[in-house]
């Protein structure tokens, strides 16, 4: 037996729903008002393999979605396909270099 | 009386909601043998499930994630040819029809439209009868548009058919029907066969275009007949849609009157013996 605690919502900062995927972005609304309201934004692709991008909206808050959504279909397209749901983890490091006057 | 979609839409209309599954929606259209169900979300119409898009889409999904969003609808009191030039342009299989409050109340397909329209279409020549033109003025009329009728009458046809047959008036005015289609440009001009030796042209050229054309459509129909050794005069009254008949109301009634002004033109025009008589 294996057990393992239920993610809510069960998955992490970004999903890639393909366009043939078993779920489709307006479940995957769904799916993140019903278990975290407000939290997570779903943006739809006009192209390609991936239908939208379903994001924490805190990561845009941090980084413009110009700069963000390019590096995710970047680098999500590598793994994900028309096929699959694929989460992503997105780490963002934020470096201050400030100098002061002494 | 112009035929409304209501008239011929299919009803009552089987429909999905948002949150069935397609596998659910798929397996409702197989059972009734349709080819698509119109999605209703708290009654209000907000998409459409084909066959095309179960086709694109995995079962498991949500009919919300599959339907057509893009929607395309018509009015109940619209006319065939509002709906069926709408599904010609936007290339699509079928209408959702709706009331006034936007309620959906059926769905008019493609194949029905066609078959219905075939009814308005004369056999002999191919033609679309008067109820076509009928319509075409009543929505020109709508949109303050201005036109011309033009009353194409035969000259003593009766006697010709006595003369040749009624096998060789037949052959005749599918030849001037052909003749008078080639002097359609689909921008501004639509044809019918109105009766038995009549056509009626609808054009929105300008009266100086029309008075020129008008003397063209007759010398065409001479030199068509002429190429087969046979000989029919043709008489046309054209009336012009002015002021008065401007009604948009009584879109109906005008378009009536003007079809009938023509109609006595050409009657007048054959006994003051003219070949052309501008009435109104």
């Amino acid at each position: 037996m294996k057990l393992s605690e239920f993610e809510i919502p069960p998955m992490q900062d970004v999903l890639l729903v393909g366009r043939k995927a078993p779920i489709g972005p307006e479940a995957a609304r769904r799916m993140v008002e019903v278990l975290s309201p407000d939290q997570y934004e779903v943006i739809p692709a006009e192209e390609g393999p991936i239908e939208a991008i379903v994001i924490r909206k805190t990561l845009l808050n941090m980084l413009p979605r110009e700069k963000m959504l390019p590096v995710i279909l970047e680098e999500g397209l590598k793994v994900a396909n028309e096929t699959t749901v694929i989460k992503a983890q997105i780490n963002i490091f934020v470096v201050v270099k400030r100098a002061i006057e002494l | 009386m112009i035929v409304t979609v209501e008239k011929i839409m299919k009803r009552p209309v089987l429909t999905a909601k948002p949150e069935d599954s397609v596998a659910n929606a798929a397996n409702k259209m197989e059972l009734y043998g349709i080819g698509c169900l119109p999605v209703l979300e708290q009654e209000v119409l907000v998409g459409i499930l084909t066959s095309r898009d179960i086709r694109r889409s995995h079962p498991n999904r949500l009919v919300a994630d599959a339907m057509s969003k893009k929607l395309y609808t018509i009015k109940r009191d619209s006319s065939l040819w509002t709906a069926f030039s709408l599904l010609r342009e936007k290339q699509i299989e079928r209408l959702p029809v709706l009331d006034e409050e936007e309620r959906l109340i059926g769905l008019v397909t493609k194949s029905n439209l066609m078959m219905e329209l075939g009814k308005y279409t004369d056999p002999l020549t191919g033609l679309y009868t008067s109820d076509y033109i009928r319509f075409i003025g009543e929505t020109l009329l709508k949109e303050e548009k201005e036109f011309a009728i033009l009353f194409i009458d035969l000259d003593g046809f009766g006697e010709f058919n006595k003369k040749h047959g009624h096998v060789v008036g037949d052959k005749c005015l599918q030849l001037i029907a052909e003749t008078l289609g080639k002097n359609v440009y689909p921008e501004t001009d639509f044809l019918c066969r109105y009766g038995g030796d009549e056509f009626v042209f609808l054009t929105t050229k300008t009266v100086e275009e029309v008075n020129k054309w008008a003397v063209e459509i007759q010398n065409n129909i001479q030199l068509a007949l002429k190429a087969v050794d046979l000989s029919v005069g043709a008489t046309i009254g054209i009336a012009w849609k002015q002021g008065q008949h401007c009604c948009k109301q009584n879109a109906s009634w005008a378009i009536e009157e003007l079809i009938n002004q023509a109609s006595l033109g050409s009657t007048r025009a054959k006994r003051e013996k003219s070949s052309v008589l501008f009435v109104g």
